[in-house]
């Protein structure tokens, strides 16, 4: 069977989300944590801190700057866990994850 | 027949890889683990069209980093123990999360199968694959299978074999934008030149998992090769500064991005047709809002945890029951037919009893994992962790740590050892060491015969009131241990607790027996081997030395001077000399010997040398200590299921009063956990360092506890 030598290249960091830049400085003034973007509905991901390798599993989920999610079970008061739905499943993120996920509306 | 093939299962989990293991392999499967580390290794066979395949089920994973124990396992075995195939398990509903999976497979160069599992799922959300398009995007066939009926199964191993027929299988070469692809373009011509992991991976993907910071892929070519390692992990540092100057991202980040990227140009491509709104929110999710409310959600999960405690209990009685019948059976039979001595004691106290003990739990384990298996494939289980986190979080557990807690005895009447098992399902080490230490603190069903004994004989008038007590300390005592072992021993940084919150669906029979039965038989075979030669070691501690003849001469001059008195109550007295042998033998054996020994520490906690020898007993399991006070007291053979007589001996003993029991009560909760759960908790952290220091961290603490109360209780005289 021939191996297909991809050279797609559709989908990138640079320029994902209209709103959306990479940088935090550059982040819009909306930008916020997700554990804090109660009834936000559909969210854009715009930018990820903390540890290197968490950064790492969030990128291997699917959770990276430019995706959208949806916030099933929307954050609200302390230490609420957030439910989102990112490229068809349903991920639960506790608090410390999501106040590291920094987020716009979709 | 020609030489078996190797076939691997790998997929995301929850994407039907064991439905399909299941399917394939039957009742011809094992499960083991993978050399030191305690991820379940399942391998199975088959035969189709005179063809034997050897199939290993892979854990489930999201991606091949090495990020979790989970991966590292998948991605060893891969490239260790080269499968003639791997079989993708996608889930059909889910496509874009699991071709992620596929895309490393891909880079890696396995022989692929992809199998595109649960299309009658998708085609119920109005999800339309296009196979052959797929398959040729990919450049690997695509089959679509549903695992849990077994359509298209077979046309799968009919595939299986013929990929396996064919010789070259090289890596699918991804772009990941112009930064790392430079990376790459510097690195991979060193790496080919000088040979580094040559054998093992492939030279660019070598490359790729330099510049992604793998650190099981640096540490192997740091080993091989220090030099040109250090240069490589150079140039990987100026590009991850680049990154992160430029677009505040990692080269994983930029390089997730390109395979997710990869993935929907391919889904774009006419591959994937929806009728329904993407954003729909499915059956599953409608579920979710109702069971995971915030007020609702936490009644549903309190009535369902407690259905899965009665059926556990209240359906499994009668099997207890039966086995408990057939050992006592086997225990009169041993006593009928063999000739008085050391070797029928042995086989009676020792074997039958120590066996049969451990195997008393097996109706309660398998109705505990039935039950658990019922929650787990139907995807409840993962709402429970959710729900309970956040209050798990702040003692330094994880939501996924509640189903142990609840099994050991959180409502109480379970068992530790199904409790220590069930941590197999917590993924980050230091929680999971913790919960595994902290459930034998809960009540299991061994300790209340010991409960309902001393408060029935000290605080009758509020029995009730104290056994609630006792589960809601057990509680307390085990969350309050576990957040002073993650600042102690076991201190670190919370693991961020991130886990997919699979579909509810409707778990397979066969699937839900088969989980049961593994599970349970690894106890029998694990617990089984152990506990009967510690069984035998209890019995000689117990029995040895033996009384001095002369002292046994005595007693037996005792009784012949009670026979031939003539008196009425004859087998009344008889039975008060049995009782005082036994209890002059108990005192003169090891272990009698040891609880004198140990009065010099336990009358700090108001215990005497026949509490210390019960305790001691109670290691062996927690019913003894009845039996082993009934003996202590000259009571002789008592029935730990009907303790009246005990109890008011014990009430009306001059060395007991209610502080005495209450500081016993304390102890006999948190101590050293019996050695069932001791060998239980050596299997699942893969270290006897940590069974050890259970025994010993929960031994001090409940001694300082019963010194506390014992000590604060008579000084404000309430002894």
């Amino acid at each position: 069977m021939t191996k297909n030598h991809s050279d797609i290249s559709c989908h990138c960091l640079n320029g994902n989300g209209k709103n959306c830049k990479l940088k935090s400085v550059q982040c819009p003034p909306d930008t916020r944590p997700l554990s804090k973007s109660c009834g936000c509905g559909r969210v854009k991901v715009c930018k990820i801190s903390g540890d290197r390798k968490d950064c790492a599993k969030m990128a291997n989920l699917g959770v990276l700057p430019g995706s959208e999610m949806e916030l099933l079970c929307p954050s609200r008061g302390r230490g609420r866990r957030c439910m989102v739905k990112v490229n068809g499943g349903t991920l639960s993120l506790d608090e410390l994850t999501a106040e590291n996920i920094f987020v716009i509306p979709a | 027949m020609n030489d078996p093939l190797h076939i691997s299962l790998a997929g995301n989990p929850n994407s039907g890889k064991t439905t399909l293991f299941n399917h394939l392999t039957g009742a011809r499967q094992h499960v083991g683990n993978y050399p030191g580390v305690t991820v379940d290794k399942k391998e199975g066979t088959l035969t189709h069209n005179n063809h034997q395949l050897n199939v290993v089920d892979l854990p489930g994973t999201y991606s091949l980093t090495a990020y979790s124990v989970e991966e590292l396992v998948a991605r060893d075995y891969l490239v260790n123990e080269q499968p003639d195939v791997v079989v993708d398990i996608v889930d059909a509903s889910n496509l874009e999360r699991n071709l992620y999976l596929t895309c490393q497979f891909l880079e890696l160069g396995v022989p692929l199968v992809i199998a595109l599992n649960m299309v009658d799922v998708a085609e119920k959300r109005g999800i339309s694959i296009n196979t052959d398009k797929l398959s040729k995007l990919l450049g690997v066939p695509v089959i679509p299978i549903v695992a849990r009926t077994g359509q298209g199964v077979d046309e799968l191993i009919d595939i299986v074999l013929a990929v396996s027929r064919e010789s070259e299988h090289p890596p699918t070469l991804l772009r990941y934008g112009p930064d790392i692809d430079q990376g790459l373009s510097d690195i991979v011509p060193l790496i080919e030149q000088n040979k580094l992991l040559a054998g093992i991976y492939p030279s660019r993907w070598t490359g790729l998992k330099i510049l992604e910071n793998d650190e099981q892929i640096l540490d192997k070519a740091m080993g091989e090769d220090p030099t040109l390692t250090q240069q490589l992990i150079d140039r990987s540092e100026t590009l991850t500064h680049h990154l992160q100057s430029t677009i505040d991202a990692y080269p994983e980040a930029v390089i997730a991005d390109h395979r997710y990227g990869f993935i929907k140009s391919i889904l774009r491509q006419g591959v994937v047709t929806r009728i329904f709104d993407t954003d729909r929110l499915y059956a599953s999710d409608k579920i979710d809002k109702i069971v995971t409310n915030r007020v609702i959600g936490p009644l549903i999960m309190a009535a369902i945890l407690f259905g899965l405690y009665s059926f556990t209990f209240n359906y499994s009685t009668f099997f207890v029951e039966w086995l408990s019948s057939f050992f006592e059976f086997l225990s009169s039979s041993a006593d009928t037919m063999l000739p008085d001595g050391p070797v029928k004691s042995m086989i009676i106290s020792g074997v039958i009893d120590g066996v049969g003990g451990v195997l008393g739990f097996v109706p309660i384990i398998m109705f505990m994992f039935f039950g658990i298996a019922v929650l787990e494939d139907s995807g409840y289980l993962a709402r429970v962790a959710f729900m309970m986190d956040r209050i798990f979080h702040f003692f330094g557990l994880h939501g996924s740590s509640v189903m142990p807690f609840i099994v050991s005895g959180g409502i109480a009447g379970g068992c530790a050892v199904p409790g220590v098992m069930a941590t197999r399902t917590l993924r980050s080490p230091k929680e999971r060491i913790a919960t595994l230490l902290t459930v034998p603190f809960m009540n299991c069903g061994a300790k209340l015969p010991v409960l309902t004994l001393l408060i029935g004989a000290f605080f009758s008038a509020h029995q009730a009131r104290y056994m609630f007590l006792a589960t809601v300390a057990a509680w307390i005592v085990a969350l309050l241990a576990a957040k002073f072992l993650r600042m102690t021993v076991l201190k670190g940084e919370s693991t961020p607790f991130v886990m997919e919150l699979p579909p509810y669906r409707f778990p397979t029979i066969r699937g839900l027996l088969i989980h049961t039965w593994e599970r349970t038989w690894q106890y029998i075979k694990k617990a089984g081997t152990v506990i009967l030669g510690i069984s035998i070691l209890l019995w000689a501690l117990m029995t040895y030395p033996v009384l001095p003849t002369d002292r046994a001469a005595e007693f037996d001059t005792m009784r012949q001077q009670i026979s031939a008195s003539q008196s009425t109550n004859n087998a009344a007295e008889l039975l008060i000399i049995d009782g005082l042998e036994a209890e002059a033998g108990l005192r003169n054996s090891i272990a009698g010997r040891i609880g004198i020994g140990l009065e010099s520490v336990s009358r700090y906690a108001g215990f005497d040398w026949r509490t210390n020898i019960a305790l001691v007993g109670g290691f062996a399991a927690k019913e003894v200590i009845v039996s082993t006070l009934g003996t202590a007291y000259s009571l002789g053979e008592v029935d730990p299921e009907n303790t009246t007589s005990l109890t008011d001996r014990l009430a009306k003993d001059a060395h007991w009063n209610p502080v005495v029991a209450l500081s016993v009560l304390a102890f006999i909760m948190f101590y050293a956990p019996c050695f069932v759960t001791v060998v239980a908790i050596a299997n699942e952290a893969g270290s006897w360092k940590w069974a050890f220091f259970s025994m010993g961290f929960n031994t001090l603490f409940a001694l300082i506890m019963s010194i506390a109360i014992y000590q604060i209780g008579t000084l404000l005289g309430l002894g």
